[in-house]
């Protein structure tokens, strides 16, 4: 993405402008939502949680300074809301431990034209991924999917999980290496 | 944003590592980026999207959009700060007395001066038995009477270390809000 025209875009959101926040949903929304949805395996939540993040974003964008850390800005948000209703919930920690028994299907479409195989393939990788990720450490699951979805450098995490830098990269490095070894073996049963 | 390869290659220098040891995490943390990168390939329903659009044009078209009971809610919490702010005044000013020169204002000064000779009380008691009295006339009478007994001697009447001070008081020292007893 050109970084000027998301400077672009977030002033006109900040006027108001309804087109700038249609092109920040449709830029930023996907992503949002599949982390919402590693987050609380619920489709219903991930969606609710989405929309909310986007009216907090109407209510806070005239507070923000644009100076390229859009993404952390947002994903720290995104986390904020997604800890929150966990915490109010007090679910996250027991539909993660009941990851295999996981009946919500996502609906989503494959990102290009594919085969019906491939497609078929991708579908069950995302399952797999899934489960594997509800059997992660709690800490691990929450900086590899703020990595992965919010885009953000290890110093980037560091600041926001208020961990060494060195931390954040070993936790990282970790948790993906478990993560795989977790697909890994739940491929052998 | 996540680094490249150099910028993370050059982090995991910076943390110590050994080159070898560089080269396999670096490359251990692509496989993993790209796994999931890969795992994750997919795009959401397109109807959740268009609801979050008809969400945002919902918010933006009406701003601060509470909840109905929200803004009921508010203003009840409202008018009750109004009306307790209001009974709170109304109980304040109240009490207060109408008459300046009689009451509870003119209390400091009678302590001040005759603190340790003419309790309060008895003022107040003297002050219902004598209602045609006003209380400046009543003070001075009974301060008149008392320095009478100890024959007018400033030693007797506010001791002997205090008697200087009161001596080297000015008139504005006296010369307070309330009963004038000077």
């Amino acid at each position: 993405m050109e970084k000027e025209s998301l400077s672009e875009k977030l002033i006109q959101c900040q006027q108001g402008q309804t087109e700038a926040f249609s092109w920040l949903a449709a830029e930023y929304g996907p992503r949002l939502y599949r982390y919402f949805y590693r987050i609380t395996a619920s489709q219903h939540d991930a969606e609710d949680l989405l929309q909310e993040l986007f009216v907090k974003l109407i209510e806070k964008i005239g507070t923000y300074r644009h100076q390229g850390r859009f993404e952390h800005w947002l994903f720290s948000i995104a986390a904020n809301l997604a800890r929150d209703r966990g915490r109010r919930r007090q679910r996250t920690a027991k539909i993660f431990t009941r990851a295999g028994n996981f009946d919500e299907k996502i609906k989503m479409t494959p990102a290009r034209q594919a085969s019906p195989e491939e497609n078929l393939h991708r579908t069950e990788l995302h399952a797999r991924l899934q489960k594997a990720l509800a059997q992660l450490p709690e800490a691990d699951r929450r900086i590899i999917l703020m990595r992965h979805y919010g885009q953000l450098s290890f110093a980037e995490l560091a600041e926001h999980f208020h961990i060494p830098l060195g931390t954040a990269l070993a936790k990282v490095h970790r948790g993906l290496k478990r993560l795989q070894r977790i697909m890994t073996e739940n491929e052998r049963k | 944003m996540k680094e490249n390869d150099k910028e993370l290659s050059e982090l995991l220098s910076q943390l110590g590592l050994e080159p070898d040891e560089t080269c396999r995490t670096l490359q251990e943390i692509r496989k993993g980026d790209e796994f999931f990168d890969q795992a994750d390939a997919l795009v959401n329903d397109t109807a959740v999207l268009e609801r979050l659009e008809q969400r945002i044009h919902q918010e933006l078209n009406h701003p601060a959009s509470y909840p109905p009971r929200w803004k009921w809610r508010r203003l009840a919490v409202a008018a009750a700060l109004a009306i307790i702010s209001l009974v709170g005044l109304k109980l304040w000013f109240g009490l207060e007395p109408t008459q300046p020169q009689t009451g509870p204002t003119d209390q400091p000064i009678i302590t001040y001066n005759v603190e340790d000779e003419v309790a309060l009380w008895e003022l107040a008691l003297l002050s219902q038995d004598n209602p045609e009295m006003e209380f400046d006339e009543l003070l001075m009478t009974e301060v008149i009477i008392l320095f009478d007994e100890v024959n007018w001697e400033m030693e007797n009447i506010f001791g002997k270390e205090n008697s200087n001070e009161i001596y080297n008081t000015t008139a504005a020292g006296f010369d307070r809000p309330g009963t004038r007893c000077v």
